[in-house]
């Protein structure tokens, strides 16, 4: 509007008369089709008597102090005679002058421009790489109330709020955790983590190629590994699914420190019965056993995993793990030649003030950078210099991993679904600290570590 | 000859029936819409009854006694968790409907005709048994069970001599003498074939239109009461049999008249920017749901329409936003649906998911509501440079404008302000200006909190912001509970984030106002969590990356395809 000037002219009449030639100049100028040249009508506002009419002029004849032909022509029609036309005259030096147009007749305020904060790429950003070891949700709480959802722990309230959802983005899911107060802090993965936890768990599952789009699974059942078979669900949870659960079977939860309760199932249930209650309900059996039997060995899950097309490592900030100290170490090289798991960043600040990261794992026999998660590389690092160790508890059913090691995500799955709970943190003797994993039987525990090709102890 | 009941549950049935949640309802009853309701509804084959005779028998033997008296005695209660007065109100509400001039405000000339319709002694006064305000109740139950389920209720409360007629008039939308008089103005005007909802509203807003009724509809301050005049304008404009054909003597089509599935657009952006656009069909309001195959092309096999949500199918197909004519694909399988269209449109208004800020762009609204962002699409020349026009008269501004092969994008475009009428469009832009320009001084809007889309309902604790977009600096905003108890009233800035009280499960009115008049209102539910529902069909979401399944295909603890996928 700065570039445009207006023609003024005084004139008589009351709002209603203002409007009426207001709309009359509008219609003049779309019937000759000037709108380009004169874009604006307005009128100074008061109750009676005189007024200014201003008519805004866009035309290179406005630049040179003339009133353009068209102007004169338009408000000649509506009655107006050239020798009471003043201007042309900037705009900004009329502003306050004409406040007035059709269908506002009084003062108005405009709404401030509001840019919008896109955090989906940071959260994608995160998901790519950066996970660290995240520690928080070893910690289980000790008990939980068994059916108060209204003292319900956060997590339980996200996976109701899910269920209600059914999907979304990743965004979507770091918002839900920001109004619920669950921590996203980006140096744990961010909301990654708290997706990777919740299908880890087998509630929802996510999809790498959309975008990291997740859907909750509805209501299934999961046979535990344990000796008697209990059951747990996973999927939708909602106080009428509950309800439904409650009356055929008998329900117990056990605590998790960063995944909702898991929901046992008495492992007498009837499960013809529990279909009929809960419509869509399904039953996966036990899972774990399921999935271990399919699962590839390290070698042909490392073949699976896709290449790194990348060839010009010069851009990149570049770090190399560490498999005895288990942490990041920066590295002179601008091209990796030894085997072992290599962090890229690449600031890039036209896409966002946050930094592109990519982990790999070179493998150098292949000549190939294998991309994967945090996890998932390092098992391969340290997999590959033979540091990875597992023990075995045969009588309580543990198994326990040095937290440097843990497993690959299609593993750790396998693992976790055997009982539907995170492993949790224990401590031995010398300051030694595992992940444990329960109720795992020892033909599933060995089978997997025959996959991984990694020796179990044990104890 | 179906009872009372059975028109009662088919007329609640009727009108809310692919109505997206959060969208307002109208329980605007018409000979035409009572044909549809027995024909979608109730399985009567058309023209084998009189509907309208047969709806009006059967409210008739429900309520008026032997003596002349009417008992609403029996419409207080509900049957099946429906009102059971919805029947009687949408009698009500036909008789405004059959009123031939702008006399529906005259409370005597309407109850002569309410006497009249229920055969009992012509008076001008309110029958016997229906003393001042003994409906309202009914109005009352009928708004709660519609919020109950997610809609926006719409009758409302009148003020002065027409405080209860108010509620009647609020459900009028076009009434028999309107429609006749809609079509000459429609043929007067020469409008085209083949045109979409927004584009027969934007086309009788520039039309003069001397029924002061229609006018105030079609000009409705409320975008949606607006909007509700332009789809009656648009259903009526439809079902005009000849008017593709040159028909001398066109009829007006009734319950059976093949319908199309009007087509919007889906957007879906990668992570780097790159966008997919879908045709987006909106599910068929006002019929019964029915399996639907839409086939894009003759030699194809078609594609099994799906309800995304109610109100929308999951976009089937990718699709170019801009077309040289409307594209129709055929349906087979619904009896009175004929095809989907994909209209010929010059720009495209897209809104993010309503149920999801992080969501899609697409056509989920049929209005941009104040203060909200959207996204314009647009055919290059004149309409790209009407939309710099806008920007340099300071009435719209965005964030970024990109330029595709065959049509230019506006992202993050918000209106600034209210004086468009100063504004003088280009000709052929004219219904894109009218599109933007704002008709309400405020709007409230609700951001974050958790939501339970099913319900349309935010859940305790976990409670939105309020945020006042208007064209004033300060406003008056004021909160009551369904019991018209007034939990929040203050002076709330222009655009500023206003933190709610810490409110119970419960239905809300917010009303915003500035200078003793009010300029927007809006209602909301919170729901504890004891009454979350589950979604009743998650996305299967399958993984099968090698990083996260080996390969495998799984959906949690299930494994959907054990072979590893390349």
């Amino acid at each position: 509007m700065s570039e445009w000037k207006f023609v003024v002219a005084p004139h008589f009449g009351n709002r209603a008369k203002r409007q009426q030639m207001c709309a009359a100049i509008k219609r003049a100028v779309e019937q000759r089709g000037a709108a380009e040249r004169l874009p604006l009508v307005r009128y100074e506002l008061g109750s009676r008597g005189e007024y200014y009419l201003g008519l805004a002029i866009n035309d290179s004849q406005a630049e040179g102090g003339r009133i353009p032909d068209i102007a004169v022509e338009v408000l000649g029609d509506a009655g107006i005679r050239k020798d009471r036309l003043v201007g042309p005259i900037e705009a900004d030096k009329l502003a306050a002058l004409l406040k007035g147009c059709i269908d506002c007749e009084s003062f108005t305020r405009p709404i401030t421009f509001e840019r919008r904060q896109d955090v989906a790429h940071e959260d994608l950003m995160t998901l790519a790489a950066v996970l660290s070891d995240d520690q928080t949700e070893l910690d289980a709480p000790d008990t939980v109330v068994i059916g108060d959802l209204a003292n319900a722990t956060r997590m339980d309230q996200l996976l109701t709020w899910c269920s209600a959802v059914g999907s979304g983005d990743i965004a979507r899911l770091r918002a839900a955790c920001g109004v619920l107060g669950i921590e996203v802090d980006p140096s744990f993965g961010g909301v990654w983590s708290v997706l990777r936890r919740l299908v880890l768990v087998g509630h929802v599952e996510f999809d790498p190629n959309r975008n990291c789009r997740w859907a909750v699974l509805p209501p299934t059942l999961v046979q535990s590994a344990s000796d008697d078979g209990w059951w747990y669900l996973v999927g939708q949870r909602t106080p009428a699914i509950l309800e439904a659960l409650r009356s055929g079977s008998e329900l117990g939860l056990q605590p998790q420190a960063a995944a909702p309760p898991t929901l046992q199932v008495g492992a007498s249930l009837d499960l013809a019965a529990l279909m009929k209650s809960v419509g869509s309900l399904q039953i996966a059996g036990p899972a774990a056993a399921k999935i271990a039997a399919v699962l590839p060995d390290r070698c042909g899950w490392k073949e699976r995993l896709p290449e790194w097309q990348e060839n010009d490592f010069g851009r990149f900030n570049i770090e190399a793990y560490s498999v005895d100290s288990d942490d990041w170490a920066s590295t002179e090289s601008r091209a990796p030649t030894t085997d072992g798991m290599y962090r890229f960043t690449l600031h890039r600040e036209s896409m966002s003030s946050y930094p592109s990261v990519t982990t790999t794992y070179l493998d150098s026999t292949a000549h190939k950078h294998i991309c994967g998660d945090y996890y998932g590389m390092r098992f391969l690092a340290r997999a590959a210099a033979g540091a990875c160790r597992v023990a075995y508890l045969p009588e309580a059913r543990h198994l326990l991993i040095p937290p440097a090691d843990r497993w690959p995500m299609p593993y750790e799955r396998a693992l976790i679904l055997a009982s539907g709970m995170l492993p949790r943190r224990i401590t031995i003797p010398y300051n030694r600290s595992y992940l444990s994993y329960q109720e795992i039987p020892e033909e599933l525990a060995a089978k997997l570590c025959s996959l991984l090709d990694i020796n179990m102890e044990c104890i | 000859m179906p009872n009372y009941e059975a028109w009662n549950s088919a007329i609640v049935k009727y009108f809310t029936a692919g109505v997206p949640l959060g969208n307002a309802v109208f329980l605007s009853v018409d000979g035409d819409a009572l044909d549809e309701i027995a024909f979608e509804f109730l399985d009567i084959t058309a023209g084998t009854l009189d509907t309208a005779a047969d709806f009006v028998t059967a409210v008739r033997d429900s309520c008026v006694q032997p003596c002349g008296k009417l008992d609403l005695q029996r419409f207080r209660g509900q049957d099946d968790g429906i009102p059971g007065g919805v029947g009687f109100l949408a009698l009500l509400v036909l008789s405004a409907n059959r009123m031939q001039d702008d006399n529906v405000a005259n409370d005597l000339n309407y109850f002569l005709r309410l006497r009249e319709i229920l055969g009992i002694d012509p008076e001008q006064s309110r029958p016997e048994g229906l003393p001042t305000g003994a409906e309202e109740p009914l109005w009352l139950a009928w708004n709660r069970y519609l919020a109950l389920k997610g809609f926006l209720p719409t009758a409302e409360r009148g003020e002065g001599p027409q405080k209860f007629l108010r509620y009647i008039i609020s459900q009028t939308i076009l009434r028999e003498c309107d429609k006749d008089y809609l079509l000459d103005v429609l043929r007067t005007n020469h409008v085209p074939p083949n045109l979409d909802c927004d584009q027969i509203g934007f086309r009788l807003a520039r039309c003069h239109l001397n029924r002061r009724h229609l006018r105030d509809g079609i000009h409705h301050p409320d975008p949606t009461r607006k909007w509700e005049f332009y789809s009656a304008a648009h259903r009526l404009y439809e079902s005009e049999e000849a008017w593709n054909a040159a028909d001398a003597a066109p009829r007006r089509a009734t319950g059976d008249r093949a319908r199309t599935i009007e087509a919007g657009l889906y957007r879906e952006e990668s992570l780097f920017g790159s966008a997919t656009h879908y045709l987006f069909p909106r599910q068929p309001s006002r019929s019964r749901a029915a399996v639907l195959d839409v086939s894009r092309f003759p030699n194809e096999a078609p594609v099994r329409l799906e309800v995304l949500r109610p109100g929308f199918f999951v976009p089937p197909w990718e699709q170019e936003p801009f077309c040289d004519a409307p594209v129709e694909f055929p349906i087979s399988g619904g009896a009175s649906i004929r095809c989907v269209r994909f209209p010929n449109r010059d720009f495209w208004l897209l809104t993010v998911d309503p149920e999801n800020p992080q969501g899609a762009w697409a056509t989920w609204k049929r209005y941009v509501d104040l203060g909200e962002r959207f996204m314009v699409l647009c055919r290059p020349g004149e309409f790209d440079a009407e939309m710099q026009r806008f920007k340099e008269a300071e009435l719209l501004a965005w964030e970024e404008r990109v330029v595709r092969t065959n049509w230019v994008e506006y992202h993050g475009c918000m209106v600034l302000s209210y004086e468009w009428g100063a504004f003088i469009p280009n000709v052929g832009c004219r219904t894109l200006a009218d599109a933007l320009t704002p008709r309400s001084l405020a709007g409230v809007s609700l951001l974050g909190g958790l939501r339970d889309p099913n319900q349309n309902a935010w859940i305790e604790g976990c409670l939105p912001f309020l945020k006042v977009y208007g064209f004033d600096s300060q406003f008056e905003v004021r909160i009551t509970s369904s019991d018209d108890r007034e939990v929040f009233h203050d002076e709330v800035s222009q655009q500023e984030e206003q933190s709610l009280p810490d409110l119970s499960a419960d239905q809300y009115m917010i009303s915003v106002g500035s200078h003793n008049s009010i300029h927007a209102s809006r209602m909301f539910r919170i729901i504890g969590w004891d009454q979350v529902q589950a979604h009743q069909h998650p996305e299967p979401i399958t993984n099968a990356s090698p990083q996260s399944t080996a390969g495998l295909a799984l959906r949690g603890p299930l494994i959907v395809n054990a072979e590893p996928t390349h």
